[in-house]
């Protein structure tokens, strides 16, 4: 007997969903073909390119520049989760804690870095990181009685400077995420833990943030997408190069390089971008994979 | 249908309408399925069939380039005047005022029918911008400008037309100074025309000369420079000069060697690219020179806080900067400003080098190649546009026969008593030729955003940094 299978997408729902992929086809699906299209031409600019298979991509795989791009995402990306997820879990929970008429205000607050322009971040960050006047040296450095910090030129501190700008700017967006989350969260279990004599740390570590997984998954994808695609912040700071040893140098600034000044040269670009495509596609698989598996998968409204 | 009976004819029934159900929803989720296939597999097929078709087809692009090119010369020299207005893309709008009255003398004075739209793009912007019209061969400009320091960028296949012939029937190729004529050449082939003279000088602060009771001819050479800025960066506290990552090719060309020799190899003279860049190390370290907060003598924040502080004396620029970026950045240092040639690095040396600096280019392919050229031939050797052309702040003019106006020999409003024309035309015989190479905004881009900055943080030794850029230049 085939009863009680439910249907996998009930038919009515496809026109409703046809936008998205509409959408998706015109603004993903496309570029992605013409850029594969690109990739597989000469760099050419004047006149008729010429097919020239795989070469790009292997000029890409032997350049050592390349390797150092992705190696500085890489950190970049890494900075950026483990110093915005905690900070932003601690604010969501300190927000719930708060006085309910102050949440909306203090909500607010914390989105307005996301909601600000990434360009225009980057003109108010060269101000924060100015060698000697900078906000950041005068605040956080020299009254320790330090030397001030060349955050944007010391090759050690470039990659630094990069993740504490996007911490300023997501820190707020992820804690709102993260506190709706915590809305959602069933109260019987907190309230079971606490019958049962576990402390707030206890239970928030036991059993709060399991729950909060799927939430921090997200987040934690949004961040990883965000970091690689990260060029507007370091192209103004760094002055659309990869700063003092290359030690600023991310993977979308060195496409932007190649495909424009110095190098002019789009079908390499265009190869480099799409050699990044299975190693975001592998990180965000991995992460969706330890996401908690539905209960059931339930039918689609009808 | 409605249910009757047993539980078990009841579930009998309800299974027959759920597989009757499902039958007849499964035609129509295959219909699904199979339109969205067709709909990628048609976007797919889109976007490669050119591909395929190119891989067919074989057949050499440049040929292919020449033949249109040849085809659109033929037709640009009989059609001139149906195809719209000349579009001329400018780097500034500084410029971009200077070409718009150029346009309106050239109709008023040589051609009435001529007709062209002046665009003004960033600096930074402009040969991105130039880039993408080309690949995409939307909206491509007839005349652009770009900076010599892009040019090099878009020699692997030059876009622009040969101008060779035509600069050498209207004798541009002798009335140019030659080490600015063959700067937008490569080959032997000259692609675009230059703007300005772009010699170095020194611009020194004639109220901090007088305070510190220095004199312009204390500093013939740059050993002058060490001794008495060591002195001043002790007792006084001050830096003589300004410290910018430009200044290792431009004291380097000073010095006759230049960032690639004539075959092609970076740093044809290793020792004296090293001795340079380790005397720029050792004047930061001394303190006989400052490097800006953001690293950058372009930077209006270098104007806007140690040059206003009065932390330095001297600022070591190009024509163009006096004319153009001191006023626009510095403007209560109105009549301040003294202008010399550079100290020497030897008796009998060179009194000058030379940076950057505007060209003008036809592009490729145009159907307006006869009316640009006209109009570019005019402007550049014509007596008003050039004297024009310094008047307005733009840039000293590299063509030789104007040089006998008196116009450019006296003094701007900006730098009062001082006629920079006099201090130009001392020195621009001594300008040194520009070693044009593809890989030459790689080379400088390279060395100014990530290497120079290793050297005078001491990150690792000039010679470190010198061995490992030539190696990635020569790869």
């Amino acid at each position: 007997m085939k009863a009680n299978k439910q249907p996998w997408i009930a038919p009515g729902v496809l026109p409703l969903l046809a936008p998205f992929f509409i959408l998706f086809a015109l603004f993903w699906l496309v570029p992605l073909i013409g850029g594969l299209r690109i990739s597989m031409q000469s760099n050419t600019l004047l006149g008729e390119p010429e097919f020239v298979g795989l070469t790009h991509f292997k000029k890409v795989l032997g350049d050592r520049l390349f390797y150092l791009s992705l190696k500085n995402t890489a950190l970049y990306t890494l900075g950026n989760l483990l110093l915005i997820l905690p900070f932003a879990t601690l604010l969501a929970v300190l927000l719930r804690r708060t006085w309910s008429r102050l949440r909306p205000l203090l909500s607010y607050a914390l989105l307005l870095p996301a909601l600000t322009p990434p360009i225009v971040l980057g003109v108010l960050f060269l101000l924060v990181f100015h060698g000697r006047e900078g906000l950041l040296n005068q605040l956080f450095v020299t009254p320790f009685g330090l030397k001030p910090i060349n955050w944007i030129k010391d090759p050690s501190w470039i990659l630094p400077a990069l993740v504490l700008q996007s911490t300023w700017r997501w820190t707020g967006f992820m804690a709102f995420f993260i506190g709706c989350g915590l809305e959602g969260l069933p109260r019987t279990t907190q309230e079971a833990a606490s019958l049962d004599g576990a402390g707030p740390v206890r239970s928030f570590f036991a059993i709060t943030l399991p729950q909060l997984r799927p939430v921090l998954i997200f987040c934690a994808a949004y961040l990883f997408v965000d970091a690689f695609a990260m060029f507007s912040g370091a192209y103004l700071l760094l002055g659309g190069s990869g700063g003092t040893a290359n030690a600023g140098l991310l993977v979308v600034t060195y496409v932007y390089q190649t495909a424009f000044f110095p190098h002019n040269e789009f079908g390499t670009a265009a190869a480099m971008s799409l050699m990044t495509v299975p190693v975001l596609l592998l990180v965000c698989w991995g992460l969706f994979a330890f996401r908690p598996k539905a209960a059931s998968r339930m039918a689609v409204l009808k | 249908m409605r249910l009757q009976g047993t539980y078990s004819n009841h579930k009998e029934s309800i299974t027959m309408k759920i597989q009757t159900k499902t039958s007849k929803k499964t035609p129509l989720r295959l219909t699904h399925c199979a339109a969205l296939l067709a709909f990628v597999a048609g976007l797919f097929s889109a976007g490669l069939a050119p591909v395929f078709a190119q891989a067919e087809a074989v057949e050499a692009p440049s040929k292919k380039a020449d033949k249109s090119t040849e085809k659109s010369t033929e037709k640009a020299s009989s059609d001139t005047n149906a195809v719209g207005p000349v579009k001329i893309w400018i780097s500034s709008q500084q410029d971009k005022e200077y070409y718009d009255q150029m346009v309106k003398t050239y109709r008023e004075t040589v051609d009435v029918d001529f007709n062209a739209v002046v665009s003004a793009y960033g600096f930074m912007e402009l040969p991105d911008k130039l880039g993408v019209s080309l690949r995409t061969g939307e909206g491509i400009p007839d005349i652009v400008q770009l900076d010599e320091a892009f040019f090099g960028s878009f020699l692997a296949d030059p876009p622009f037309v040969d101008l060779t012939s035509r600069m050498k029937a209207a004798k541009l190729d002798k009335r140019l100074l030659k080490a600015r004529a063959d700067l937008f050449s490569w080959k032997g082939k000259h692609y675009g025309i230059p703007q300005s003279l772009s010699a170095m000088v020194l611009y020194y602060r004639k109220d901090l000369f007088e305070k510190f009771d220095l004199k312009p001819e204390q500093f013939k050479t740059w050993s002058d420079v060490e001794d008495i800025g060591f002195r001043l960066a002790q007792d006084e506290g001050i830096a003589f000069m300004s410290m910018d990552a430009t200044y290792f090719e431009i004291l380097l060309r000073q010095r006759g060697s230049d960032f690639f020799g004539k075959d092609g190899k970076a740093f044809p003279d290793m020792d004296t690219a090293v001795a340079t860049l380790s005397w720029l190390v050792d004047v930061t370290k001394d303190g006989i020179a400052v490097q800006p907060e953001r690293g950058s003598v372009f930077d209006p924040l270098f104007f806007s806080s140690q040059v206003a502080n009065d932390d330095l004396l001297c600022i070591m620029g190009a024509d163009w900067y006096g004319l153009d970026l001191l006023p626009q950045f510095c403007p209560e240092l109105e009549g301040k400003w003294g202008i010399m040639p550079l100290p020497v690095w030897e008796k009998g040396g060179k009194r000058t080098s030379c940076f950057a600096g505007q060209g003008l280019m036809i592009v490729k392919d145009t159907p307006q190649i006869d009316a640009s050229w006209k109009f570019l031939e005019w402007v550049m050797s014509d007596t008003e546009a050039n004297v024009k052309r310094y008047q307005m702040g733009n840039s000293f003019p590299a063509y030789k026969p104007v040089w006998k106006d008196p116009r450019l020999k006296e003094p701007t409003d900006y730098f009062g008593d001082v006629s920079m024309g006099k201090v130009l035309l001392d020195i621009a015989k001594e300008i040194p030729t520009v070693a044009m190479h593809p890989k030459r905004p790689q080379a400088m881009f390279m060395f100014q955003e990530n290497y120079f900055a290793t050297a005078i943080h001491e990150v690792r030794t000039p010679e470190e940094v010198l061995k490992d850029l030539k190696k990635t230049l020569d790869e």
